[in-house]
């Protein structure tokens, strides 16, 4: 049974200006312990999409679904139930996550506090602070004893980003939803901290949803990959399949982008021009290399390709 | 060989740290230093590109910095066209021949000055007359991909894509001799990235620029540089021809970089564990020693000697004989 099943899913931000939908109607599933990409640009909805399920949205915004079932539990009606508890958000910058005027120590306890009050077990003092070392100790901190000691501003990018997830894992969370948790990291300290995700999402068997702009990095912890352009889902698909075989132009686009060769052997493919609202028909046709009259007409229909859900008119004549 | 057009020669900078208490100053307390570039050496042909790879605080801004005149090294020497960098920059007629593009064009431009002021500014106090200025501008927007109908607009009204145009516009319309780019890339989404990738070839095909390429992604530097140098706390690693060092690097730091970057298809290893140590409490031999797997003992007492491997340099006691 799915763990997360969104139908219709629809954001929209309201402004001085007007508003602008930054989500359109987008429906997916979950299953336990599979780790879903999801993968777009900037003004993609991809970190609306995050608020949206862990229901951090603002208030100048308006969320419309015909469903969000988490666990069993309407998430439309009760999100704040499940915050924390069932679902966990890691965020890009752990220094604005974490408080800058308490040890880490406490914020540790802080979670663990926060689970003992759920699951009705006492806390004391001694026990949390054996588990936040265990914990830590689960994150690779290699002096997890000096670490707890500490305030956010002491540790390096990496460790807070550790810190953050070692919270997490305080909570027992169902399901993590980790928006660009390694982009301000450095190279080497990414590759630490997503092989820690990869662990222990495997290890604890959660599920997670991991947004992020890099086709790389999704490639390295993902089974299944969402493709976000102006707020609609273009692709959908095995990881693997996706990118090694991308079907909408605007992934074909994306993966060509990315520098593999050096000057010499010529130009980079890129995807022309830049993401503008208000686009008639399919929202990546002003930028599409294969764009043609029909593209105009209407928003075209996630057609299923061999397992794949495709939202290209080059695979199926069909509109919303 | 022949002269090199950009010589930077054991270039040292260092910053204090903190500020000392008045307390500290009346009892002459000294100050705490660290050598954020430490005897960096580099050179690169006119036309040619030179990246700086390494971490955050590795010191590759810094230097870049020092290239373009931002800072005064407080040892070595830096030569473009075999002139002082401090006299270049020094000199009016000489303004804008040296120019930097910053990584984040929403914050390194005006966001209420027009196209038009931001790109001229540069050339503004040249001996210059406004028809001749307003054309160099437009030229400048040509080259970059615009067109003039964004002149009269404000650049915070602009898409990423186009801000870092109009950044790379302001830079190249004072005819630069050399352009420092400092992760010119990595504010940009992936499709906009190959778009300004594609830009700077292009630019630097047409008119010979010399580019100092400064970025933590290799795969930027791949496409973009003839020669690199991976940067290290503060100190080179490796330096050599781009192909070469990225295929085969030597140093284990670089070998450690390039596996760590993701790749689609391959499964990136972890392969260095930590993180690099605070420039407070630098390791007294190689500064890489501690986290290096084929560390020795000889690594720990003093720094590696510069190495010549072929035609690259390297700082390592696995090839030094």
């Amino acid at each position: 049974m799915a763990l997360l099943e969104v139908e219709n899913l629809s954001v929209e931000y309201r402004s001085s200006s007007g508003s602008v939908r930054a989500l359109t109607k987008v429906s997916f599933t979950l299953d336990e312990a599979e780790v879903l990409g999801v993968v777009g640009e900037s003004g993609s909805g991809k970190s609306t999409l995050a608020l949206a399920l862990s229901g951090l949205l603002d208030h100048s915004a308006t969320l419309r679904a015909d469903k969000i079932v988490f666990m069993g539990i309407d998430l439309l009606s009760n999100i704040e139930s499940v915050r924390g508890t069932g679902v966990f958000m890691v965020f890009q910058d752990p220094f604005s996550s974490l408080n800058p005027l308490m040890k880490i120590k406490h914020q540790i306890f802080e979670a663990i506090k926060v689970r003992c009050k759920r699951l009705g077990e006492s806390f004391s003092q001694e026990e949390a602070k054996k588990e936040a070392l265990e914990l830590l100790k689960e994150v690779r901190i290699a002096d997890p004893e000096d670490v707890l000691e500490r305030y956010p501003h002491q540790l390096s990018g990496g460790q807070q980003q550790r810190v953050m997830i070692a919270m997490a894992l305080a909570e027992r969370p169902k399901l993590l939803i980790a928006d660009e948790p390694t982009t301000a990291l450095d190279v080497i300290t990414q590759a630490q901290v997503l092989s820690i995700f990869k662990e222990v999402v495997k290890r604890r068997r959660m599920s997670m949803i991991f947004i992020t702009h890099d086709l790389a990095v999704a490639s390295q912890i993902c089974d299944r990959i969402i493709v976000l352009y102006g707020g609609m889902i273009q692709e959908v698909g095995l990881a693997e399949e996706v990118l090694k075989e991308p079907k909408h132009p605007y992934t074909m686009g994306l993966i060509g982008s990315i520098p593999y060769k050096s000057k010499e052997e010529g130009a980079l493919t890129s995807i022309k021009g830049f993401f503008s609202h208000g686009v008639e028909g399919c929202v990546f046709s002003p930028r599409c290399a294969f764009a043609r009259e029909e593209c105009k007409k209407g928003v075209p229909k996630l057609n299923r390709v061999n397992g794949r859900l495709v939202r290209c008119i080059n695979y199926g004549k069909d509109y919303e | 060989m022949n002269e090199q057009f950009l010589v930077v020669k054991d270039v040292v900078k260092s910053f204090t740290v903190g500020k000392r208490s008045l307390l500290e100053r009346i009892l002459r307390k000294k100050v705490q230093t660290f050598n954020a570039v430490d005897h960096v050496s580099l050179s690169a042909n006119k036309g040619e590109t030179v990246a700086i790879v390494g971490e955050s605080g590795s010191g590759k801004t810094t230097l870049g910095r020092l290239i373009v005149g931002l800072e005064k090294p407080d040892a070595g020497d830096i030569l473009v066209d075999g002139k002082r960098v401090e006299y270049i920059a020094q000199r009016p007629e000489n303004r804008g021949r040296l120019q930097m593009v910053f990584q984040d064009p929403s914050s390194s431009l005006d966001p209420y000055m027009s196209v038009e002021e931001c790109v001229s500014e540069p050339i503004a106090k040249s001996a210059l007359k406004k028809e001749e200025i307003k054309q160099k501008v437009v030229e400048a927007l040509r080259l970059t991909g615009l067109d003039s109908s964004v002149l009269k607009r404000r650049t915070r009204e602009l898409s990423g894509g186009q801000k870092q145009r109009v950044a790379i516009a302001r830079a190249i319309v004072s005819d630069p001799q050399l352009i420092v780019l400092d992760e010119p890339t990595s504010a940009l989404d992936v499709s906009i990235q190959a778009q300004i990738l594609n830009l700077l070839v292009e630019l630097q095909k047409l008119k010979r620029f010399t580019y100092v390429l400064i970025t933590h992604d290799v795969k930027v530097a791949r496409y973009l540089a003839d020669s690199i140098a991976v940067m290290y706390l503060g100190k080179l690693v490796e330096h050599g021809p781009v192909k070469e060092v990225l295929s085969q690097p030597l140093h284990p730091y670089t070998q450690a970089l390039i596996e760590a970057a993701p790749k689609i298809g391959a499964h990136s290893q972890v392969s260095v564990e930590g993180e690099p140590p605070s420039f407070l409490r630098l390791p007294k031999g190689c500064r890489y020693e501690p986290r290096c797997k084929f560390a020795m003992e000889v690594c720990k007492t003093q720094y590696p000697p510069e190495t010549f491997v072929k035609n690259r340099r390297v700082w390592c006691y696995l090839y030094s004989a």
